[in-house]
């Protein structure tokens, strides 16, 4: 199974250009896409519908958009009558299978006084796929501070502890005083405890925010990989944590690996490769490939 | 202001049938909406998009939908093309003046074995230009049982 | 549970802002804000909807603070009033679920203000002709 994590800048490129059909091609040959940062209704876009737009140049896929960031962007005709419209910012999860069941989560956000922050998304969806159902978020987290990102972390490692009985979309029987038209005669779906987290974690394996995913870096063992927490995917195909980056800058400022696959410990195993693209143009983010055998 | 609160049943009435119409008339003369139990896509309400229904019935309101149950509805033809639609459930807010900005919170539950229950998902919004307070649409799960407080 | 959350969510809205907050540029680009400022998040909120709990309930207790034998409901600043309450009604009085072959009439529809605007709740009623759904509406008039 082939999976993609893309930041895609809502389209706009190396070149200043913004083209989603440049960022649909990037995504050729994947199974499961976790984009993150795709545009409804922004004036910097053109006021189109991204999402709807992505689905069209991949219209061999099922998918889901969640968007954190909800704001107006109506307008009131001279009737009153009023035309409704929201401008939206947020992630999406594109697969090959079914997406059973999806949530989405607003992570908890910290106002400050001197930096743009705005709300954050991780969206939450189980694939239908061949090898049994898979949980997979596409993430974002802020880029504006450790102590901000920390709380976001917390908050989904809860969720993820939380997730065996918590449950997928609905649980329990599946019928209400003899009426099955809200299961439609099928049994709850499944909520795996195990999951794969991708997207844009805005921090670098030297934070705590890495350290709090997979595990503290011991003296003696290195990064112990607990079976409630995740290992790094990019690491169990064999390269170095430190290595991968996946945000390029001109001139001397580093490049900073700031994209990641993580899975669950128990998932470990199962990564045969990952590669970050480093040739695609379409954002200021590479998009990060990770192939697995579930 | 004229707020009012209504779990509309997905337009299902004490006779059995299915009127949005009717949810739109019990609305009439409020500047604040709150609804709960709006569907789209689902078998038993035929299939139909109630939030856009919803709105087109109440042309002068600003309407936002948060679902917090979605689950798979969408077809794929022979040739591999999918046809995505998610079958939805949750709750609606309309208003007579803009919703600023608007959020959907995933509420936390507990899997049950004998009681049906489903996530439910409360969007949050304030009203308007004027500052004043924000507005949210609540629905708790139906198993009452564990809606308890700590 | 479901109620902490969302009192834990009400107690973070000030450190938590709006939708995005602070400095309307990234680096001189104000595309983000679309020249505005940051939008407002009032601590102050309604709550409205299907609670599925009824005045009995320690989830109401949470919402709108404990019977005190003295005092009735003690209302907290950072915490909720209940609106049907502040209109002049008994919390005991109202039913928004009519009762049918499985369960009994329940109040289970509800509109909670944040305790300063408990004052300006002018009227409250509940629609009990309203056929198109099992539970009624519920509606407050608020001078806002």
């Amino acid at each position: 199974m082939k999976l993609v994590s893309y930041n895609t800048q809502y389209s706009k490129g190396k070149d200043g250009r913004y083209d989603l059909e440049r960022i649909a091609k990037t995504l050729e040959g994947a199974d499961v896409i976790a984009l993150q940062e795709v545009d409804r209704f922004w004036p910097r876009t053109g006021m189109i519908d991204q999402p709807a737009e992505l689905a069209a140049l991949l219209p061999n896929y099922y998918w889901v958009y969640g968007p954190a960031f909800n704001m107006d962007a109506s307008e009131a005709g001279a009737d009153g009558a009023v035309i409704n419209r929201r401008r939206q910012f947020g992630n999406m999860i594109l697969s090959r299978w079914p997406l059973i069941w999806s949530r989405l989560h607003v992570l908890p956000k910290l106002s400050n006084v001197n930096q743009f922050t705005m709300d954050m998304p991780a969206l939450e969806a189980v694939i239908d796929a061949p090898s049994g159902p898979l949980r997979l978020l596409s993430i974002h987290l802020s880029s504006v501070s450790s102590r901000e990102r920390m709380i976001q972390v917390d908050y989904l490692l809860g969720r993820h502890d939380g997730a065996p009985a918590n449950g997928g979309a609905w649980a329990g029987i599946s019928n209400i005083r003899g009426d099955e038209s809200w299961s439609l005669g099928a049994p709850p779906p499944e909520a795996p405890s195990e999951a794969i987290w991708m997207g844009d974690f805005n921090s670098e394996p030297s934070g705590p925010e890495y350290d709090a995913i997979v595990g503290l870096k011991g003296r003696l063992y290195g990064r112990v990989h607990f079976a409630d927490r995740f290992a790094d995917a990019w690491v169990c195909a064999g390269n170095d944590e430190a290595s991968g980056t996946t945000m390029h800058f001109e001139g001397t400022k580093p490049d900073r690996r700031l994209d990641y696959c993580f899975v669950s410990a128990a998932l470990a195993g199962c990564v045969s490769s990952a590669r970050v693209d480093t040739d695609a143009q379409g954002s200021d983010h590479q998009p990060v490939w990770v192939e697995i055998e579930p | 202001m004229k707020l009012v609160s209504y779990n509309i049943q997905y337009s299902k009435g004490r006779d059995g049938r299915y009127d949005l119409e009717r949810i739109a008339d019990s609305l009439q003369g409020a500047d604040v909406i709150a609804l709960q139990e709006v569907e789209r896509n689902w078998p038993h309400s035929g299939m139909t998009d109630q939030p856009a229904l919803l709105e087109a019935l109440m042309p002068g309101y600003y309407a936002i939908y948060g679902p917090g149950f979605d689950m798979d509805a969408s077809e794929i033809s022979n040739d591999g093309v999918v046809t995505n639609r998610r079958r939805q459930f949750g709750n609606m807010i309309l208003a007579r003046w803009p919703l600023i900005w608007s959020r959907v919170y995933s509420l936390p539950r507990l899997k049950t074995v004998d009681q049906y229950e489903i996530r439910a998902c409360p969007p949050s919004k304030p009203l308007s230009t004027r500052p004043g307070p924000r507005c949210g649409s609540c629905r708790s799960i139906s198993a009452a049982s564990h809606a308890a407080s700590a | 549970m479901q109620i902490d959350y969302l009192l834990g969510l009400h107690d973070h809205a000030p450190a938590g802002g709006g939708p995005w907050t602070s400095t309307p540029t990234i680096r001189g680009d104000d595309f983000w804000a679309l020249g505005a400022l940051p939008p407002e998040a009032p601590h102050e909120a309604i709550w409205m909807g299907d609670f599925n709990l009824e005045p009995d309930s320690p989830e109401y207790e949470a919402m709108v603070g404990p019977k005190s034998r003295l005092y009735g409901r003690v209302q907290y600043a950072d915490r909720f009033a209940d609106a049907w309450v502040a209109a002049g009604h008994d919390e005991a009085d109202s039913v928004t679920y009519l009762a049918d072959e499985t369960f009994p009439a329940m109040r289970l529809d509800y509109c909670f203000v944040s305790a300063g605007l408990a004052e300006r709740v002018r009227s409250a009623h509940v629609d009990k002709d309203a056929a198109g759904s099992d539970h009624q509406p519920v509606w407050v008039d608020i001078d806002l």
